[in-house]
Formats: structure tokens, sequence, C-alpha cells
């Protein structure tokens, strides 16, 4: 197949040179006042992904996530109506968090167990022990509050400001255009690994957001999976940098090996059959949804699969990645055990990365060096900064 | 456990009984398996096991789109295990990975 991927270096300034070349500096890693300055202009003020409409699909189903930065605790339900809320998970009288389980399926209604007061799957206030007790109560105005949610492809958004300044479509911008239609109802949740990790929240992100490392870091398991160049350096079939977004993209390495365990996997087993996507730019597409949301699809032999990544502040240095991964239903046993190997594989390579954020990280706090310096490939790390450093510096809602 | 007459493995596979103990779920039980296991023991496993996973495959698909019996179930199982330990002799050699955070923190009860 012929090969899509241009070699020659420094070819993405010239496509976006506004990103520019300069080196970046290290204490918005470690910053306390720049790491409030995140939860109250950008955390505060985004689209914000808490999960997928697949995970709530029948009535009075419904999930909890926090957005610990913000202190918010989202209850997402799916009420007797059939359509999908987001409230926060407070109960109207003295404030308790009202649900504690992570995920389940009420009766229609939503019960606080500190005094049992009662809400409607749709938010509304039902009933309140003892009311002829109370001071001129009137249940309409005490109902959940709400937390404006919409949906795109089946991912749930929700955005803390009372107001938001764009609606999550264009918000979302090209990569809501590319991705328009992309049938990730096709591939449901398999697992989700939940990892604190004693690092910034954008260490890690920046860690994922290039191929670079490839190589090298990964040398074992995927040191050769994607396409470089003959001094054996990653490139990029494709980079997109969006309004707030961007994706890379790239195809595999013609030289990748199989192992005795893959080439039984790989092996046709006569129910094969392909499952691709016409959205997809290259073998891997990494898309990185501002702030803090990566959907990375890619080609599992003859089938789509894909991962999410949420890095979810806790403190200027610890935080949650989160890590959840997609597969289609298999068709044949031998397709479900290639699944099981790839998530082995996938989960081998992230202790790798783990392992790497927190020596990062590290290495920041040492302020042994005030910036970092980034290549031609590694310029979505820049263009991420530069839109935290737009939004820090404008200050303006969005 | 198996009932007293059932077999644990079906018959074709009765060369594996000596690794019954790696027909383990969740996935986290395969975690704690390979993390609890010697380079030997991963490495001795995976040489008896790997030669057999082709016929193990074309076993079950037999079974696909039915609830397995519970020996089928067990060999499933037990190539689950195989790719979970697979990295470690294909391609690190070693019972650890490379510059990896402990691997616990990835165990996973789904």
């Amino acid at each position: 197949m012929a090969m899509k991927t241009e070699l020659r270096e420094k070819q993405w300034v010239e496509k976006y040179p506004d990103v520019g070349t300069e080196p970046l500096p290290t204490e918005p890693y470690l910053s306390q006042e720049r790491f409030a300055l995140e939860r109250d202009l950008v955390f505060r003020r985004s689209w914000i992904n808490v999960g997928r409409v697949d995970e709530i699909p029948g009535i009075g189903d419904y999930f909890v996530r926090d957005i610990a930065i913000c202190k918010a605790s989202i209850l997402v339900v799916r009420g007797s109506d059939g359509i999908v809320r987001a409230f926060h998970n407070v109960c109207s009288h003295r404030s308790n968090t009202l649900v504690l389980d992570e995920r389940g399926t009420c009766p229609g209604r939503l019960n606080c167990h500190f005094h049992n007061w009662v809400y409607s799957d749709t938010g509304e206030l039902l009933w309140v022990p003892d009311e002829e007790n109370f001071f001129d109560l009137d249940k309409r105005d005490h109902g959940l509050t709400p937390v404006n949610m919409d949906i795109w492809e089946g991912f749930v958004f929700v955005h803390l400001d009372p107001e938001p300044a764009q609606t999550l479509q264009s918000y979302l911008g090209g990569v809501a255009d590319q991705l328009a239609g992309c049938p990730f109802d096709k591939m449901p949740l398999s697992q989700t690994y939940r990892v604190e990790e004693r690092a910034n929240w954008k260490v890690g992100l920046d860690a994922q957001n290039e191929l670079y490392h490839f190589p090298f870091q990964h040398r074992h398991v995927a040191g050769d999976a994607f396409r470089t160049n003959d001094k054996r350096q990653s490139r990029y079939q494709d980079l997109r940098l969006y309004n707030y977004h961007s994706v890379w993209s790239c195809e595999y390495g013609e030289s990748h090996k199989l192992t005795p365990i893959a080439s039984t996997l790989y092996k046709f087993d006569g129910i094969l059959r392909a499952f691709t996507i016409p959205q997809m730019i290259g073998e891997m597409d990494f898309f990185t949804v501002f702030p803090n949301f990566v959907i990375l699809l890619y080609q599992l032999g003859t089938s789509t699969s894909y991962l999410t990544y949420h890095f979810w502040p806790l403190a200027v240095d610890r935080t949650i990645w989160e890590i959840r991964v997609h597969f289609r239903e298999p068709l044949s046993v031998r397709e479900r055990i290639r699944q099981e190997y790839f998530k082995c594989i996938s989960r081998d390579t992230l202790q790798e990365d783990t392992a790497m954020h927190e020596a990062v990280h590290s290495g920041l706090a040492s302020r042994a060096k005030p910036h970092i310096i980034l290549q031609d490939n590694e310029i979505a790390i820049r263009h991420f900064h530069k839109v935290m450093e737009d939004r820090i510096g404008a200050g303006l809602p969005t | 456990m198996p009932a007293i007459d059932e077999p644990s493995l079906p018959e074709e596979f009765s060369d594996l009984q000596p690794y019954l103990e790696w027909a383990l779920e969740p996935e986290r039980a395969r975690t704690e398996m390979r993390v609890a296991s010697s380079m030997v023991e991963i490495r001795d496993f995976y040489d008896t096991v790997q030669p057999r996973l082709e016929a193990m495959i074309r076993y079950l698909e037999d079974f696909r789109d039915d609830p397995m019996p519970a020996p089928a179930h067990r060999l499933y199982l037990i190539s689950l295990s195989l790719v979970e330990v697979a990295n470690l002799v294909e391609l690190y050699k070693r019972r650890e990975v490379f510059e990896g955070c402990d691997p616990l923190r990835y165990a996973s009860d789904q």
C-alpha cells in the first residue's frame, strides 16, 4: 500500500506557524495559583466529558462523575420520560451528597439517606418527611439543581457555567465535523482503569499527546509499531489543529513482526468481518478534546476500536488518569482473545507511561529547568498550551 | 470447583490440567497471578499453553453462541491468562515491565 506519511522534518510548523517554536515554561505544571486559574477559567468554563449515554440505556439508570478540581459531583440520570439529564448530586435540604454509589438504577425516584427527601428521576422534589413542620416550604422550588448538559455522538458533556458562552457543537468545532456519525455505539465499554498519579494533570496529557517517544520509551512492546523515517523517527500521516482541540494520525509500520501469540490471534478465522470507519484519518487517530479528554481511535486487525483518556486533576501534583477501553462485540472467540491480548499489551504500555508521568513531574518539581523544549512532532502539546494560555490570559468564558 | 464427576477441562485438553490454577477471573485475578508467579513458572505456563492456543480457539468457537460449559469456560480463562503473560515471555523476556509502575495499580475488577 502506498505510504501516506511524508517523512520530511519540520513540516507541521509550516502548516501552523502561529503556534511558534519557543520553549515553554515549566511553572504552569507546578504553580498553585495557576492550578486555581485552571479550575476557574478552564474546568468551570469548558464542556467536560463525563461519560456516554450507553452507560445508562434504561429508564432510571444513572451514573455519578466527580469533577474533583471543581469539587463537583455530577449525577447523570435517564428519567422515566427517556430523557438524559445532569444534576448536581446534592440534596436541596442540607446539601448532603444524594447518591453515593458510582452507578445504578433507581426505581423512578432518588432518596436522600439523611432525612429521606425524595426526588423523581427527572429531578423534582416529590416528598419531604414531616413537611408540615417546615416554614413556607414549596417543594416546586426545591428540585435538584440542573447542570448544563449536551450529548454529542453519545458522549455526555456538562458545563458548570450556568450560561455557557458556546454550544457543545460549536465548542467541539472540527472534532465534531471530523467524527460526525462515528459509530461509537457499536464499540461498547470493555474495561476501565483508574490510576492515581503523582503528577500534574498536564504532564500525563502532554506525554500522551505525541508519537516521538514511542520508538524509545515503548521500544519493547511497540517500538516499530508506527511509521518512522530511515532514522527510525516517528512521523505523522496528518496533523490538524482545531479551535481548542487537535488530532494527529499515523500509519502502522511495515516492519512490525508478529509474535507467536499474535500470529495465532490475527489468523484469518473465516468469520472475520471488517469493521472500519470512514471518519478515521489514519490507522490511529489521537484526538485531544480540550481540556482533559482524549479519543484514541485505532485499527486492530480488521476491526476499529477506541480508547478514551480523562485526566482528572485532584491537586496541582495529583491526577487520576482514567482509561476506558472500547471494542466492538467480538464475532468469534479468536477475536475476543485478540481483544484481551491487545488490552494486556496496552496496559503494560500504560504502566510504562504512568511511571514516566511521575518521573517527569519529579523532574519538573525540582525546578532544575525553567523550560521544556519541543520539536515539530510535539506541536499538538504546544497548541494545547497556547489554548490554555489564551484562555487564562483572556479570562473569558467560552 | 468442578463437581465430582465433571472433568475440570475438556478431555482433549487434559494435558493442561497442571495449569488449572491459571483459570481465573476477573482480570484482577489474572494480573495478581502474573505478579505472584516467578519467571520460571510463567515461562513453563507459556511454553506449554502457547502451542495449544490454536486448538483451544478452534474448540471454543463451537460454543461462541451459547453459554460455555464449565470445562470449556476454564479453558477459555486459561487462554486469557496466556495473553496476560504473553508480553513477559515474548517481548520483555523478564517478569517486569521495563521502567513501569506497580502493575497492581492497573488491576481491575471488571
